[in-house]
């Protein structure tokens, strides 16, 4: 009953969590955010995985990592709900959570999840097909250092 | 941090986008590398040559 993602298609389910709770911690949002590979199968057009909501704007990750953060969960297609106070955001933040161009990553209208390719060491490669014939590539530093 | 294109299919891509930079960038090889800084990431919208020729 723990992976409601490998039953929850058959019993008409359309959105279920695949995650514990996040926290708006870089540490918590990417251990959930990159435990979600190999889950791209379980979702489709009607069905998605839910990586739980966005910690973008609540001042516990730095802007790289917000950044991470949105571009993560867009490789997840996962649902964008903004979990920060909509009154009260700055303009980096706003930036971040109205990129046009990452938010058609996540709604691309072809609905098929994005994976990890490769992984070595902290570097991570993530690719998601889009109905355009055009591809998004992620490539996740989750180092403590910079990438040359 | 480097990029082979060949390992996401699109051998002959043209047009890389850089989402969170707003810029288009341009490859040469085959390869596209990036400085990626602490906890960051790149995100790419890459087109392909030969999808291009069809559209």
């Amino acid at each position: 009953m723990n992976s409601v993602w490998e039953w929850e298609p058959e019993v008409g389910g359309n959105l279920w969590r695949t995650t514990g709770d996040i926290k708006d911690t870089y540490e918590r949002m990417s251990l959930i955010g990159f435990a979600q590979a190999g889950l791209a199968k379980y979702a489709g057009p009607g069905h998605w995985n839910d990586s739980d909501m966005l910690e973008v704007g609540n001042g516990g990750m730095n802007g790289d990592e917000y950044s991470t953060h949105m571009s993560l969960w867009a490789m997840l297609t996962a649902p964008l709900l903004a979990g920060n106070d909509l009154s009260k955001m700055n303009p980096e933040t706003l930036a971040i959570l109205e990129n046009r161009d990452v938010i058609a990553i996540d709604q691309d209208r072809l609905g098929i999840q994005g994976d990890r390719l490769s992984a070595v060491g902290p570097l991570e490669i993530w690719s998601k097909p889009l109905s355009d014939g055009s591809k998004a590539v992620a490539l996740f530093n989750r180092g403590e250092l910079e990438t040359r | 941090m480097t990029l082979k294109l060949s390992n996401v299919d699109l051998k002959k891509a043209v047009n890389l986008h850089d989402v969170w930079a707003g810029k288009d960038i341009t490859v040469e090889n085959g390869i596209y590398t990036a400085v990626v800084p602490k906890h960051g990431v790149v995100l790419l919208r890459i087109q392909n040559s030969s999808h291009l020729n069809i559209h």
